[in-house]
């Protein structure tokens, strides 16, 4: 899709993250954020976490200089499964521990066109793992961009970082574009632990390369091939709250053909996602080490129709087949295959007022290949279950300056592999505890109802945005070291067991405009969730009416002068606690109340640009999470475009 | 003063009957709207291409300026041009051809089958295309194009 040129043509963005349709940002049914380009540029940003912690209602733990997870509408932890994130429709969250490791995307934040930010469940469009959110990045296209970009970045505490981008039309009818990029970075330094430090010793690492294509082969037809590679060095905090290093190797290939036919405009995908997954831990005051593979394979089509000038229906079938190598016990897979179903209608039922109704339903088959699972049974493995998600979605707009949208969602958040997997010896000692997988684990789901409205105010030169939410969780799944089930005679831990129910009501209210060469934003989150878990408080490491922030405000000025652009970005999160899993499971108080981070860009030349930006600016210390302390970090980037 | 009475009455006649003739002329933001929704034609405009202009229905400078590959003109509705600007349905009627887009100042172009394709530009960006009128033109738009505009 030209979204460049369809965003010129209607004078706001492009988004198909709502319904699979292309359709105006304003006009979709579903509470949204697009973060643009030259948004990104100006910002200073380095991460994608950074960009996003811009965005009302979003909230992001940096865990070390690059480890981060980012949580939509609260519910943020280690190894956060709430959220799907994808680049350009593939999914980028890895199926181990259904997390997103934002670093080994392999993306240059100069190859972004834009970042779609969909809040609440949109599992009937995206399946599973769309529970609280999705991440959709898009970046420029192959065929219709002209992208061309190289910059070098030094700064403090070592870093050290390149990135290249560069789109090659080969003809009229074949575009390509390539991209590149890395950095080193020291972690964190603030911690004086030893066991701590002996985590994070190394430095941050990422190496990225990606081609992404897209050929016109007819007037109808379009056929595209994208694969990827990343490595990423990382200190983060896991599943258990638990800080270790993580290193990820990732690899992907991807094929796509949309034709526009008389049956409507038909779009075939298919990639596969591998990753290397080796993490490195201390676990009694002894390091340790596991490492796993996964590998996730997904082919999806869909027809997209306008039934009649005012309904558009799209009709989606998917295959999914997701497997993990076992570990330390070696040629034993497990995983699932998943059937999915998926429908939606848009009815623009007059100028005023639209519907969107969607709905999935999913058919998840398990199977466990290799050496029997200790202590379940292959039959354990023979499990299938259905699952049902659905979105509505009714936008009103009574005037043009207003607009009313109501939402509802049913989000499926599978098990991960972690949780469902098997690593048990194939004899083990009988009576001895075992820890492991648990086949019988339950989806998570999640549902959403949401209410917002925003007005275009004049006098600000922009919009004023509030919503309410209301959020169940059902079936919350987690690791419990303290609940003993007994499977065929062996004590067992499972590291995926369903532990009740949490829910939580929200607000968001957004300003944000233009008033001559000054641009300005001013959001507030608040969230209040409530949990309702089955296990006693302290035994798992979840405890989301604690470590919840429930206010967060953010503000955001730039002022562009000259060959000058500035951009100043303050967001303060009141106290909250968190869980760090390390000599025992304790909450510890987290206090990151107000922090900045600055850009100024100065325009050389139309094609040469020089970024001084800086983060943490307020204090030499800042707690940004519950793990070490973050340093003031200031650095310079050249950028040159060609 | 009856004279002037007189004369002010005949001239608010006029401009009544002008109004039922056809809409304002397209200002330059519609013009341009226009020219980039034909930029979403599957065949693209060939360098040169013939674009006529008739009477009220648009600045001829403006299209000009919005299609600056085109050879821009002003003059009658017919067949044989890559695009007519027209300024009423029964112009686009007798422009549209196999080969011609007709560019409508008003829907009702649209929606009487004579025109391609209108746009309105208040309170938001509006693009409406007919079926029958592109069909006649032998035209095809890029199907996400057509997914955002109002088809009649």
């Amino acid at each position: 899709m030209n979204y460049g040129s369809l965003e010129d043509l209607f004078g706001e963005a492009v988004t198909t993250s709502a319904t699979g349709k292309p359709q105006r940002a304003s006009e979709a049914p579903a509470p949204m954020t697009i973060i643009n380009a030259e948004e990104i540029a100006r910002s200073g940003a380095r991460t994608i976490p950074d960009v996003l912690n811009r965005v009302a209602g979003v909230d992001v733990e940096m865990w070390g200089v690059s480890g981060a997870d980012v949580g939509v509408d609260g519910y943020n932890q280690g190894n956060n499964p709430r959220l799907l994130v994808l680049v350009n429709g593939r999914q980028v969250y890895l199926d181990h521990y259904g997390v997103t490791i934002w670093s080994a995307i392999p993306v240059q934040l100069a190859e972004i066109r834009q970042i779609e930010v969909v809040k609440g469940p949109q599992a009937a469009l995206f399946g599973f793992n769309a529970v609280s959110g999705v991440v959709n990045i898009i970046t420029y296209n192959p065929l219709y961009d002209n992208v061309g970009s190289a910059q070098v970045t030094v700064g403090t505490q070592g870093q050290k970082e390149v990135s290249v981008v560069k789109s090659v039309k080969l003809g009229d009818k074949v575009g390509v574009r390539l991209s590149a990029g890395g950095w080193n970075m020291d972690e964190y330094g603030t911690s004086s632990d030893t066991l701590v430090r002996h985590l994070r010793d190394n430095q941050s690492l990422r190496r990225t390369a990606s081609l992404d294509s897209l050929a016109q082969i007819s007037p109808t037809v379009q056929a595209g091939f994208e694969g990827t590679w990343a490595r990423a060095d990382l200190f983060e905090v896991g599943a258990l709250q638990e800080p270790h290093q993580g290193i990820y190797q990732t690899h992907s290939y991807k094929g796509t053909v949309k034709a526009d036919t008389d049956w409507g405009l038909i779009e075939a995908t298919a990639y596969n996602n591998h990753l290397d997954f080796n993490l490195h831990f201390v676990s009694g005051g002894a390091p340790g080490t596991y490492t796993t593979a996964t590998d996730t394979t997904v082919v999806q089509v869909q027809d997209l129709v306008k039934l009649a000038p005012t309904l558009t229906t799209r009709v989606a079938i998917e295959y999914r087949d997701n497997s993990i190598d076992s570990t330390s016990v070696k040629n034993t897979t497990t995983g699932y295959q998943d059937f999915a179903l998926s429908n939606m209608y848009d009815w623009r039922i007059d100028d005023t007022l639209s519907l969107t109704v969607a709905g999935r339903w999913d058919h998840t088959m398990l199977n466990h290949d290799g050496i029997t699972p200790v202590p379940f049974t292959q039959a354990d493995y023979e499990r299938s279950f259905d699952s049902f998600s659905y979105n509505v979605g009714v936008v009103w707009r009574p005037t043009a300056d207003d607009t009313v949208t109501l939402t509802a969602g049913r989000g499926i958040q599978s098990p991960t592999l972690i949780e469902l997997g098997n690593n048990a010896s194939s004899q083990p000692v009988p009576g001895s505890v075992q820890i492991t997988g648990n086949p019988n684990v339950n989806p998570t789901v999640v549902t959403n109802y949401e209410v917002g409205y925003q007005r275009a105010v004049a006098a600000i030169g922009g919009t004023a945005k509030v919503s309410v939410m209301y959020q169940k969780t059902q079936d919350f799944k987690a690791i419990n070291f303290q609940n003993i089930h007994f499977i065929n005679g062996y004590p067992t831990i499972f590291l995926g067991d369903n532990l009740g129910r949490s829910s939580e009501w929200g607000t968001e209210v957004e300003l944000r405009g233009k008033i001559g060469a000054v641009r300005w934003s001013a959001s507030w989150d608040w969230l209040n969730p409530t949990d309702d878990f089955t296990f006693a408080p302290g035994t798992v490491t979840a405890n989301f009416q604690k470590s919840t922030p429930k206010n967060t405000v953010r503000g955001n000025v730039g002022y562009d002068f000259g060959r000058f652009t500035t951009d100043l970005f303050l967001i303060w999160r009141s106290d909250y606690q968190a869980f760090l899993t390390y000599a025992g499971n304790q909450l510890y108080t987290v206090s990151p109340g107000l922090t900045a981070q600055a850009a100024v860009t100065y325009k050389v030349s139309d094609d040469f640009s020089l970024t001084l930006a800086g983060s943490n600016l307020l204090q030499d210390h800042t707690q940004l999470a519950v793990t070490p302390k973050a340093e003031r970090r200031v650095w310079g980037t050249a950028t040159y475009k060609f | 003063m009856n004279s002037m009475i007189l004369k002010t009455g005949v001239l608010a006649a006029a401009l009544s009957v002008s109004g039922l003739a056809g809409a304002a002329e397209m200002d330059a933001k519609q013009v341009t709207i226009a020219a980039k929704a034909l930029g979403f034609l599957t065949a693209k405009a060939p360098a040169g291409a013939k674009v006529v202009v008739t009477a009220g229905a648009a600045p001829v400078a403006a299209v000009q300026a919005a299609l600056p590959g085109a050879a821009v003109a002003a003059g009658d509705a017919a067949p044989g041009a890559y695009a007519v600007f027209v300024s009423s349905a029964a112009e686009g009627k007798k422009a549209l051809a196999k080969g011609t887009v007709t560019v409508g100042n008003d829907v009702a172009c649209v929606d009487a089958g004579g025109c391609v394709i209108a746009v309105e530009t208040t309170p938001k960006v509006t693009i409406y295309v007919s079926k029958a009128a592109a069909s006649a033109a032998g035209v095809e738009f890029d199907p996400n194009f057509k997914m955002m505009v109002t088809e009649k």
